[in-house]
């Protein structure tokens, strides 16, 4: 048997998870309502967003353009910061 | 204005890439938490606040002479070190994960949460956002869905590595929490997969589980020691998965990987969802609605050449967990 399904199995005994099934009757809303709002992620899916510094550097260089940086301090900018 | 006359990319301060990408940044100055404009000589325009800098960056960047704007050549860097970003495995999957806070809809169903606190006491955001996070499936973990010979009601073991990951690191409200700690504990957890449907074109799998991790709800309640709401390190969560993916065995790749989950989380929550600053009170701890949704990411450079947070090296996090 899987492992971890049987600590599951054990543990739910004793700490049950409170919440009721989610099912294939409320799936695919559920999953539609926690999506992205329309419009949203604009900022992140309308601008091409490169993720390394020389790629840029090249980029502009070819294009002659400016860049522009967005820093994060600690996390992934374009997602979990 | 920024698709027509920047080349834009992100970076992250921990992490901004080889020794010659870092030489270069370091020169920008770099970018903390907001937007800078440079040159690709690493000459910094200037920060970038409002949306009417964009056109004053723009311009001083034109009256510069052509030796200061395009450097020639441009060396590229070696890839080492331990500050280049993480990169997928050959042949993994990228998901894409949103997370959002939900509340009751007073019909027995959930919805997106109506008012969530952003960092700062009088912010107050309405409805709430969808926060994302990248997930990365190991080759050998999204063959495991897919067997030699598919048959309808073949129960599929779904690869131990995935589940832990999955709930470690992305079964709990990341969104507004710090939450980053939650993944050293699970409690308890476990997901099945079922195929659905098998023809000669396709695969469909339905997947379910729960997870719980970090610690159970009273430990938090009832924690008398800690002594502020927004840092205290009991932290928890509960959450239920249901998922369908479908796998094109024409095209040898999935065409849908969507899971959904609904859980309960604890800890910190208290301060940005319910507003309470300072020392929670035990009466006033509470469990907090949060939403996962799980889809294939898309082509657009944002998830193809994000990473998750956890696989950053410098957390030394266990992200793989192989072998558990």
């Amino acid at each position: 048997m899987n492992r971890l399904l049987f600590v599951a199995l054990l543990a739910a005994a004793q700490d049950p998870v409170r919440l009721p099934e989610l099912t294939a009757k409320e799936f695919e809303a559920t999953h539609k309502m926690i999506s992205p709002l329309p419009g949203e992620y604009a900022w992140r899916d309308e601008i091409p967003w490169l993720t390394r510094l020389g790629e840029a550097r090249e980029k502009a260089a070819a294009e002659d353009k400016p860049i522009i940086i967005l820093g994060s301090q600690n996390a992934y900018a374009l997602g979990r910061t | 204005m920024i698709r027509e006359n920047f080349v834009s990319v992100i970076a992250e301060n921990y992490i901004p890439g080889n020794d010659t990408e870092m030489a270069w940044y370091e020169k920008t100055g770099g970018a903390h938490n907001g937007y800078i404009a440079v040159t690709a000589t690493g000459r910094k325009l200037g920060d970038v606040g409002q949306p009417e800098d964009l056109q004053r960056m723009l311009d001083a960047f034109r009256r510069l002479p052509a030796s200061e704007r395009k450097p020639d050549p441009i060396r590229k860097g070696v890839d080492t070190g331990g500050k280049v970003p993480p990169k997928p495995p050959p042949g993994a999957l990228s998901v894409i994960v949103y997370c959002t806070a939900l509340e009751g809809d007073g019909k027995g169903g959930w919805a997106r949460a109506r008012r969530v606190l952003a960092p700062g006491v009088g912010w107050a955001i309405s409805p709430a956002l969808t926060l994302n996070e990248l997930l990365w499936v190991a080759e050998d973990e999204w063959k495991a869905f897919v067997p030699v010979s598919p048959r309808k009601g073949q129960r599929i073991d779904v690869p131990s590595s995935l589940q832990r990951r999955i709930f470690l690191f992305y079964g709990f409200e990341f969104g507004y929490a710090h939450s980053s700690f939650v993944h050293e504990k699970l409690r308890s957890g476990g997901m099945t997969a079922t195929v659905e449907e098998a023809t000669p074109q396709a695969v469909r799998i339905r997947l379910e589980g729960s997870s719980q991790v970090g610690v159970p709800f009273e430990t938090y309640r009832d924690c008398r020691t800690c002594t502020t709401g927004e840092w205290c390190p009991h932290l928890g969560a509960d959450a239920r998965y249901f998922g369908i993916l479908n796998y094109d065995l024409t095209r040898k790749r999935f065409d849908r990987f969507d899971i959904a989950a609904v859980g309960e989380s604890w800890g910190e929550l208290d301060y940005y969802r319910g507003m309470k600053e300072g020392p929670v009170a035990p009466a006033d701890r509470r469990r907090w609605a949060f939403g996962l949704a799980f889809t294939l990411s898309s082509e657009r450079p944002a998830d193809r050449g994000g990473w998750p947070n956890g696989a950053a090296a410098y957390r030394g996090w266990d992200y793989w967990q192989r072998g558990r």
